[in-house]
């Protein structure tokens, strides 16, 4: 049993948890609308200027409203579970779903019918024609559209949203309070001389973070009242002495620097809250909180002003409060990365900055704030350094994997390193990362990049090399002419013929990629930069390149193991066994198999990426050496471009816009995810597929890796398992292999391995004191373990 | 019928986690002098080759009577019909079955190739105190085999586990004995006539190479499976503890609890399980096993 749930505290993280999970999703469009009056006033001024004010108009005006029960506070629009329209990106998304929106099948928005008509009447006129969106819709090169509308690669979703994908300067926030920050902004503006060329655009830059620090302060203020207002009508004197403290809270933070723990949870949410209403994104990251919180937490401990049960309390409600708010983006988007992800990703663990263990109380804590709420935000990250880390941290983090929610996304401490290193991060800050989004590389407060720009559907490379460049499903030649296939006389040819298709179509991201970096010139963000050290010192926006690093966007790469296994299989079975030729293989291909069993059978017989079988891993490790050259081959004015291998779940998507691979995969299913092998493909256990993922380099794919593995939750239910899963863990480590995430297998998933064997070949289980291959066992033994099996699932919202 | 290079595996798991300390890899050898009623892998008691057959994944397409040489598979009233009786068990049926209805149980691997397997876990066995456990069947039913990967395991410095019924030669024993660094040694049943008829054979050579292990070897941990209704019994129980007690440093007792696991397996090798329908015994009963032999001043625990 969790610590908490003995707990009383656990009595209102239950009912702030259960009102959240019963909140339906609904569009919110009240910062839209501030933002569009806020806009009307200040026609004529520098674009940051007026986003300065529309951003301190929607502080002043903004509902604000404190929740009962809740002890953290602090919403970003007027609804508790509201998804946020930035009208000045893409306002015509929704426009484009007004009729679909509520119904939609991935992440559906109630809109309300005033909500509409406020749209349609005051948002709509005044931004049409001048949105991110639409000036991308208008300037995307013709090659690049061409590949996105075939589904061959994805590049709208920066789009579509704001900037998101970094991790804010929480640190000096809480530290130095938003008066400290103006100071510093004071100081800097101090320094100008209007006369000379270049300080007049500083200057109303810096007047714009001036006005975003009174946005802030105000922010704070007007909670605070609102605390104070309902405590005077509050009868219950529990609820009362609660509001009051809320106030007293408020009235501190964010303006003023954080004096005790709640204080610096209560200013890190607002300034959350603002930098989302500022800028609706995913993956505004809270980064390394074990770290940057702890000498509050410390302090009050010694002072005896807090117990480290109250901590949890608040930590814990501060985890409900993350998975109030919803991202709203399109239907497309939302397919490529579905149920309303925020993430917001929190870390714990790791080294300090000096390299050495960092790991305290409030790591535990953390983890335990998982374990006691799950719900499927914040996406909590564990920073694993298998030289420093103990092992009774990493015993706490088998224990919440056996919860089987899914968390923590388990990270290779001293890869994430490498990785920033490979960014162009000096050592010494290197170590202080932290996981951002999914899987990628962050560096809190200093980097500014798009870690995932683009996707690149790898099944289409496989496709375009068999087809020379014609896509299946419409039959039209869209990609680069690389030769009849049956022309070609060894597997040298053909892998180099997919080498070519990679290059053409990285070339098609790479301009897009220059396009949406320009139209990022007109987005900036100013409650954002405020923390950004460098943007005050430069009076240059983080939009601009103000951050101290700036790199290249992420390009990230989706079907890694149907493009290995399939360049496995036309080696083994056309050029080295050879028994079947390319055209009986492009034959059955183009059947997608049906009349072509014999084919089929030799595609799944041939050696499977997962199994730790050179054969096939040594494609892996040549092809993604070649895709990272190639990726960093490029430069944007931020910097060299940078690899990633995440794919959220565009996995599924891009699988329907490819036809059957030889690597057996039948057409319009989904493609592997990340680099994960194909699902019942891994047939000898989990160290294998470890081995055989460590053939990619990743420390060079810099925008992070993201393998996916399934676990029983039995297995790990005895000691022994324990000890085992975590030596697993630290001999991933020992191999390079950058994240793991662990899927637990539930009763519903074991039924569908019954009813699927096939995908579900590798899936082991444990029967009393035995493992076996679950798919392996009889019927009547099956049905034993599903029965055993209790839903250990994770609420997602 | 032994070859010093080559001997015959079924399969090679890896992160094996019940078979010894740490993350191991087991190798299971083919063949077994036992034949115990409630064996949970029954294709490893024959030495010689047999053929997985799986009825509910045949599709009917007919490629295996093709291949079929031997006349074992004939089309009767619109269904494939399988005869084992002819099956010469070259395997040529299940190359061309790409149902999966049809596979070989064996291998015929190499000294370097089970060693290249053994290799690939090396840096789990570093982090987890692991190695390799040789198992079957018997695995000492292949002597020359087994005791060639022994030495080369010890040079390369892999621990080295062998899981033995301990019916065999005890000069076998005796041969391979300085190269293992750990013995999973089971024990079933003390009274020799009721082992003769669970197992088909007596025990008493299983007792006595026991007790010459256990005074020449260091390391020696004795399992044994709990079957309800065949040994769990306070008689037998009560010998087992005796007996235990009496040898030189035994490290533990492990009880493995009867699971249901294999019985699939005898319809894929077309043969009859011939256990009663037995049902896994609960935790509290295996609990009550379990003191009862510590009443012995045995350490003991539940599970490998």
């Amino acid at each position: 049993m969790s610590r908490g749930a003995q707990s009383g505290y656990m009595e209102r993280v239950n009912r702030l948890k259960k009102r959240v999970l019963e909140t339906r999703p609904e569009m919110d469009l009240e910062n839209a609308r501030i933002l569009t009056e806020g806009f009307k006033e200040t026609e004529g001024e520098p674009l940051v200027l007026r986003k300065a004010k529309a951003f301190h108009k929607q502080c002043q005006e903004k509902t604000v409203k404190i929740w009962d029960d809740e002890l953290i506070v602090g919403c970003s629009g007027s609804k508790m579970r509201g998804g946020i329209l930035c009208a000045d990106t893409c306002w015509s998304v929704l426009n484009e779903e007004l009729e679909t929106i509520n119904e939609r099948r991935y992440d559906p928005f109630y809109l309300k019918p005033e909500d509409r008509r406020i749209f349609e009447e005051e948002i709509r006129p005044y931004w049409l024609g001048k949105s991110t969106y639409e000036e991308w819709l208008a300037q995307i090169p013709e090659d690049t559209r061409i590949l996105r509308d075939y589904g061959v690669i994805y590049i709208n979703r920066k789009a579509v949203r704001g900037w998101g994908e970094t991790t804010a300067g929480y640190e000096w926030l809480i530290r130095e309070g938003v008066s400290g920050i103006q100071k510093q902004v004071e100081e800097r503006k101090a320094a100008l001389d209007i006369t000379k060329p270049g300080d007049y655009e500083n200057d109303y830059y810096l007047n714009a973070l001036l006005i975003v620090s009174e946005g802030l302060k105000t922010l704070g203020e007007r909670y605070a009242l609102e605390a104070e207002k309902l405590a005077a009508a509050e009868e219950n004197p529990q609820r009362k002495k609660e509001l009051l403290e809320i106030a007293e809270v408020c009235h501190q933070v964010p303006a003023n620097p954080a004096r005790t723990f709640r204080e610096s949870l209560q200013s890190f949410y607002f300034y959350q809250t603002a930098i989302f209403m500022e800028q609706n994104a995913a993956s505004y990251n809270p980064g390394r909180m074990d770290q940057y919180l702890w000498p509050y937490y410390h302090a009050d401990l010694e002072a005896g002003r807090l117990t480290s049960e109250e901590a949890q309390e608040l930590l814990d409600c501060l985890w409900v409060k993350f998975s109030e708010p919803c991202l709203f983006q399109d239907a497309v988007t939302a397919e490529f990365a579905a149920g309303y992800p925020m993430f917001q990703n929190v870390c714990v663990g790791g080294v300090d900055s000096s390299g050495r263990n960092a790991v305290n109380d409030l790591s535990y804590l953390i983890l335990q704030a998982t374990m006691d709420v799950r719900l499927y935000q914040p996406s909590l990250s564990v920073r694993y350094s298998l030289a420093k880390n103990p092992n009774s941290f990493l015993r706490k983090v088998v224990e919440l994997i056996r919860l089987g929610t899914g968390f923590p996304a388990f990270h290779n401490g001293d890869i994430g390193i490498r990785m920033l290193l490979n960014k162009g991060i000096p050592l010494k800050e290197a170590f202080n990362w932290n996981p951002c989004g999914c899987v990628e590389t962050n560096l809190e407060g200093r980097l500014r990049q798009y870690t995932a720009l683009a996707d690149i559907n790898l099944g289409s490379i496989v496709e375009f090399t068999l087809l020379d460049g014609r896509n299946r499903k419409s039959g039209d030649y869209i990609s680069v002419r690389t030769g009849n296939p049956l022309d070609f006389k060894t597997y040298d040819e053909f892998s180099t013929a997919v080498k070519k298709q990679i290059e053409y179509v990285t070339r098609a991201v790479v301009k897009g990629s220059h396009v949406i970096d320009e139209i990022g010139m007109h987005r900036p963000v100013p409650a954002l930069s405020l923390t950004f050290k460098e943007c005050i010192e430069k009076a240059e926006d983080y939009a601009w390149g103000g951050a101290k690093y700036n790199v290249g966007n992420g390009i990230i790469l989706i079907g890694v193991a149907d493009l290995i296994n399939s360049l496995a299989a036309v080696r083994h079975i056309v050029f080295e066994t050879k028994q079947a030729t390319m055209e009986q293989l492009l034959t059955a291909l183009d059947a997608d198999f049906a009349g072509h069993d014999d084919i089929r059978k030799l595609c799944l017989d041939s050696p499977k990426y997962g199994n730790d079988d050179p054969l096939v891993d040594d494609i892996a490790g040549e092809m993604f050496t070649f895709i990272a050259d190639e990726i960093e081959k490029y430069s944007s004015k931020f910097g060299r471009m940078t690899p990633g291998i995440l794919p959220v779940s565009g996995n599924t998507p891009f699988g329907l816009e490819v036809g059957a691979l030889p690597s057996g995969r039948r057409a319009w299913n989904p493609l592997a995810d990340g680099v994960s092998p194909s699902g019942g493909t891994d047939l000898n256990g989990p160290g294998a597929v470890l081995k055989s993922v460590a053939n990619i380099p990743h420390d060079r794919f810099v925008q992070g890796t993201l393998l996916n593995m399934k676990v029983e939750p039995e297995l790990l239910s005895t000691e022994n398992g324990i000890i085992q899963m975590m030596a697993l863990l630290k001999s991933m480590c020992s191999l390079g292999v950058f994240h793991v995430q662990f899927n637990v297998i539930d009763q519903e998933k074991l039924l569908q391995a019954q009813k699927n064997p096939d995908e579900y070949r590798g899936l082991l289980v444990r029967v009393a004191g035995y493992t076996a291959y679950f798919v392996e066992l009889g019927k009547d033994v099956q049905d034993e373990i599903i029965g055993r099996t209790v839903q250990h699932g994770i609420s997602a919202g | 019928m032994l070859n010093v290079t080559n001997g015959k595996i079924i399969n090679i798991m890896k992160y094996s986690i019940h078979d010894g300390p740490g993350i191991r890899t087991a190798v299971f050898f083919k063949g077994c002098p036992l034949n115990c009623l409630w064996c949970h892998n029954p294709e490893s008691q024959k030495y010689d080759q047999e053929l997985f057959y799986w009825p509910d994944r045949c599709i009917g397409c007919g490629q295996c009577l093709e291949s079929c040489s031997s006349g074992a598979i004939r089309l009767t009233s619109n269904k494939l019909d399988y005869n084992r009786a002819q099956c010469k068990v070259c395997g040529d049926c299940c190359t061309v079955c790409h149902a999966g209805a049809r596979d070989l149980v064996a291998k015929t691997m190499s000294v370097g190739q089970v060693m290249a397997e053994i290799e690939k876990d090396l840096v789990f066995y570093d982090e987890s105190g692991g190695g390799v456990t040789f198992s079957g069947g018997e695995a000492l039913m292949q002597p020359i085999f087994l005791t060639e990967l022994l030495q080369d395991c010890q040079k390369k410095e892999i621990n080295t586990a062998v899981e033995t019924c301990g019916y065999v030669k005890p000069e076998i024993l005796q041969t391979i004995s300085p190269n293992v660094n750990l013995f999973l040694y089971d024990l079933k049943l003390m009274d020799s006539q009721r082992h003769q008829y669970y197992t088909g054979v007596p025990n008493e050579l299983i007792l006595e190479n026991l007790r010459w292990l256990t005074e020449h070897h260091s390391k020696v941990l004795v399992r044994v499976p709990i079957i309800p209704g065949c040994n769990d019994d306070k008689e037998n129980l009560h010998q087992l503890g005796e007996f235990v007690a009496s040898l030189k440093r035994v490290q533990e007792l492990h009880l493995l609890p009867y699971h249901r696991a294999g019985v699939d397996k005898y319809k894929r090798l077309g043969l009859e399980y011939q256990l009663p329908d037995i049902q896994a015994p609960e935790n509290e009963q295996m609990e009550r096993i379990k003191s009862e032999l510590e009443q012995y001043g045995l350490k003991v625990k539940i599970g490998g």
